[in-house]
């Protein structure tokens, strides 16, 4: 029984839909497909799926991804393009492979990921990047309490990278890639931005225990410019999932440098 | 709207899938090369709506078509109506999301007299005036339909044009008219015709019901005296519309496949229209009569494309009572081959009580699940002979039986309350029943306890059923009924849960209402009623501040006993049912007598069948003799 990996992209009005709103989706999109879907035992049959740590809803994912099991092999140009037919607007697809045998399941395949926040335009990149180094410069850990439950979060310790970026357009070309002692520690300095220009703000969270909700991370470096404003979802682009481990690494099983796309 | 403006106020709502309108199969056509656009109001929550077999086949109808385009337009929660209000936003369609003033027509469809109050909302959210006398020649048109416009006075001064009964005819009759009415009109003109000389050409069309042109009197006891037709080429009333070959109308195969989730998410085959089981407080089984059969190649063509084109996980036999299908044995094989290789289920959303159906939906694909319900109505022999439910205790165990052999664990039973001429004994049988039905399940299922739960509601009268000059009982004496079985039901061991006495009411209040009600629906909207039929937003209060604001008594609508010879608020309604059958039925209920389903062979003359000079259609006919009526 062959497994599949779909890389697939979340944005436009499928951005808004919530992580059971969007598995109920694409199950039904399979169905449609044609793809020969394996099904579980019992009275309620389901195809066999997994899926990459939830986006919030509002989020928008370039790169995401979903495991499928399926009964018999499947050519793999003929089964994008059938899946790609059926999906809704704003679900595309990117890519479809096979996994080779006992390749670790996408749950496993992930423990990072990148965010793009688009920053609103009241401040300059210098108060951006104040805001950052202030962030990123020390030590101690820099707690985030969620309202919902009171649980305290360590920011700094879940980001792992941070940079002030160029959004829209051409992307900035970055500078210098610093790895810390430490793995996954990265360090970076970003060229000084013209003002005026869209700003956005990359951020390299980890999941796992540690992991503060990005909701949190946003929250806690706002305050740090003085910026109106709030977390909006609508401003947050997961730009890719990937594993690191002394260097990055996508679900597709390609290296990538930082902030590669 | 702005994507931007859109993301922004999509940011503040808790469930944002319900307006985004980019679901599988949502039409999306282009807006300037259409003549006529329609938008489809449902008066609830998307995930109600969009489980209503009567919104999709509307949508997949006039869309079908090259000159007209219809989206759909749901009751605004309460957070994107705080938004709106907050931000001096119109209500918007989900498809364009553009402005519902931008359209030509906006149609609401009326399945629950609770859903009104939401009607004056989104007339007011449109920005068009919640009256249909306020309207310009500038605002769109507001029409409704659906079951509840049986009896539509209550709606008579917010509604300009009501459609009756079946609409796959009626409402491109209806944008027929529009289109001419908007031809070479140029661009800064809604229309080339008035307002009122639209409303007098929609009169022409059968079906439609044009308030406004009729006027109602009142004697001086406050009843309805009678109605008058203000203009001489009106008929004296308005007969429904009806499909008499349903293999001829359009059927909805790519049906819209929602995005936030709905009550029911499953592919619906309509397997036939109508009921003619004729239980006496249904107004179901009298406005949809008689029965009309799809043939089975069609039901299974169409059950083929849903599958394909939805990628559901089950299909529902939605039909009144889906196993009264006269070739089963000719369908259900047939389908479930088909259902076989994707996994598909097979449901059916109400079971007849006989242990025949239960062996059936047990062997359905998917058909097993944790609950199973069942509709006894009533506690005793004599009350179910009252209302015609042609159900016995022997009838009901064996089907418990079955169900809890089957490997049912859970059973639910239905009853209702307060039904003309009950007493204590009725409700004791209640309590009879499900000790017994409790000892048949345990011993079909080798000792181990059936988890049964009974859920009961009140007798609501509804107009057009032999029970509309029956009243309600009284709030106190309803609430004591309740209180009395469920004390009863819990002492042999079972759950009960009973649907709120208020809301009960309410409904029978608006049910067999009159124009003046109007006032009241006004008065309720503006103290801020809304989604009156969801318990966390009902409130009682404000409803009986509203009617005496209004000048009205609930009591009055709801409780009183009408006698033969007075007019009904209604009577311009007519859905081809002869009133004499109606008083036949209701004398033959005092008296206890059944009345037996014309599908069995003979026609028990209500009427229908000579009015519109149609024949109740099974793919397995016996031979039928209609000529009684
Ligand atoms: S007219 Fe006769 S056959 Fe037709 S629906 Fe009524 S009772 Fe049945």
């Amino acid at each position: 029984m062959p497994g599949y990996r779909i890389e697939y992209s979340k944005t436009g009005r499928a951005r808004w839909l919530s992580h059971l709103e969007l598995i109920r989706t694409f199950i039904r999109a399979l169905r449609r497909s044609g793809l020969p879907l394996v099904f579980s035992q019992g009275f309620n049959p389901h195809p066999r799926l997994s899926y990459c740590p939830s986006l919030g809803v509002g989020v928008a994912g370039l790169r995401e991804y979903l495991d499928a099991d399926l009964a018999a092999a499947t050519p793999l140009p003929e089964g994008m393009a059938s899946l790609g037919r059926q999906l809704p607007p704003g679900l595309e697809i990117g890519c479809l492979m096979e996994l080779p045998p006992a390749a670790p399941g996408i749950g496993k395949a992930v423990n990072c990921a990148w965010y793009r926040l688009a920053l609103p335009p009241e401040q300059t990149a210098d108060a951006w990047q104040q805001a950052i180094d202030c962030l990123v410069g020390g030590s101690d850990p820099l707690y985030y309490k969620r309202p919902k439950d009171g649980k305290l979060f360590d920011v700094r310790s879940a980001l792992s990278a941070c940079r002030l970026t160029e959004v829209g357009g051409k992307r900035s070309e970055a500078g210098t890639v610093e790895c810390g002692a430490s793995p996954g520690a990265w360090r970076e300095r970003t060229p000084a931005l013209k003002e005026g220009e869209g700003l956005g703000l990359d951020l390299l969270v980890d999941f796992g225990d540690a992991a503060a909700p990005l909701r949190g991370i946003v929250e806690t470096l706002l305050p740090l410019t003085e910026a109106a404003g709030c977390y909006e979802p609508a401003r947050v682009t997961r730009m890719a999932l990937l594993r690191h481990n002394g260097g990055l690494i996508n679900p597709l099983g390609e290296r990538k440098q930082l902030w590669e796309a | 709207m702005e994507q931007h403006d859109l993301d922004e106020l999509l940011s503040h709502l808790e469930k944002p899938a319900r307006y985004l309108g980019s679901e599988w199969n949502a039409v999306h056509k282009d807006w300037d090369r259409t003549a006529v656009r329609m938008a489809f109001a449902f008066p609830d929550l998307y995930e109600v709506g969009m489980s209503h077999l009567g919104l999709q086949i509307l949508y997949g109808l006039v869309n079908a078509h090259p000159d007209y385009l219809m989206e759909r337009v749901f009751a605004p929660a309460p957070d994107l109506e705080a938004e709106l209000r907050r931000g001096g936003l119109p209500l918007f369609s989900l498809e364009s999301h553009r402005p519902l003033r931008d359209f030509d027509l906006l149609g609401f469809t009326l399945q629950y007299e609770l859903t009104f109050t939401n009607i004056l909302n989104m007339i007011d959210l449109a920005g068009i005036p919640l009256m249909s006398c306020e309207r310009s020649d500038a605002d769109p048109l507001v029409i409704a339909g659906g079951p509840v416009a049986a009896n539509p006075e209550p709606l008579a001064p917010f509604i300009d044009a009501f459609v009756i009964g079946e609409g796959e005819d009626a409402l491109p009759e209806v944008l027929s008219v529009i289109r001419q009415a908007k031809e070479s009109a140029g661009a800064s003109l809604r229309a080339r015709w008035s307002r009122q000389r639209l409303l007098e050409k929609l009169a022409g069309i059968p079906g439609v019901y044009i308030p406004s042109f009729y006027s109602v009197e009142y004697n001086k006891e406050g009843r309805v005296q009678g109605f008058t037709a203000l203009r001489p080429e009106l008929q004296s009333c308005v007969r429904r519309r009806l499909a008499p070959d349903l293999n001829d109308v359009f059927f909805p195969t790519a049906p819209v496949v929602p995005l936030a989730e709905a009550v029911h998410e499953r592919g619906m085959l309509e397997v036939f229209r109508g009921c003619t089981r004729g239980c006496r407080f249904c107004q179901a089984g009298m406005i949809y009569r008689p029965v009309r059969e799809r043939d089975p190649q069609t039901l299974l063509r169409q059950a083929r494309e849903i599958i394909d084109k939805t990628g559901y996980e089950e299909i529902s036999l939605v039909s009144l009572s889906s196993l009264d299908y006269s070739d089963l044995d000719g369908l259900l094989p047939a389908l479930g081959d088909q259902c076989t290789l994707s996994r598909t289920g097979i449901s059916l959303p109400s079971l007849r009580v006989d242990s025949f159906s239960v062996d059936i939906a047990q062997k359905l694909p998917g058909g097993r699940r944790t609950s199973l319900t069942l509709a006894p109505e009533a506690g005793t022999q004599r009350l179910r002979d009252v209302i015609n439910k042609g159900v016995t205790e022997a009838d009901l165990l064996e089907a418990v039986a079955a169900a809890a052999a089957a490997g049912w664990s859970a059973i639910k039973l239905y009853f209702m309350v307060g039904l003309p001429t009950e007493t204590q004994a009725d409700l004791e049988g209640i309590g009879d029943l499900v000790r017994k039905a409790q000892r048949a399940g345990r011993s079909a299922r080798g000792g181990k306890k059936l988890r049964l739960s009974i859920s009961a509601s009140s007798f609501v009268p509804k107009a057009h059923t032999p029970f509309q000059w029956e009243g309600q009982l009284p709030r106190q004496q309803l609430t004591e009924r309740h209180a009395f079985l469920r004390e009863l039901v819990k002492s042999s061991g079972a759950d009960y849960h009973w649907h709120d006495i208020k809301t009960s009411f309410l409904e029978a209040s608006l049910a067999r209402g009159d124009r003046r009600l109007a006032g009241v629906l006004f008065e309720a909207w503006r103290r801020g009623c809304r989604f009156d039929g969801w318990t966390e937003h009902f409130n009682f209060d404000l409803w009986q501040d509203s009617f005496r604001a209004a000048g009205l008594d609930p009591e009055f609508y709801a409780g009183r006993r009408l006698s033969y010879d007075e007019a009904l608020p209604w009577d311009m309604i007519d859905v081809g049912i002869d009133r004499e059958f109606l008083v036949r039925e209701h004398r033959r209920a005092l008296a206890g007598a059944a009345t037996a389903d014309c599908r069995l062979g003979s026609c028990e003359g209500c009427g229908v069948c000579p009015s519109f000079g149609v024949e109740p259609r099974l793919v397995k006919a016996s031979t039928l003799d209609v000529s009684k009526g």
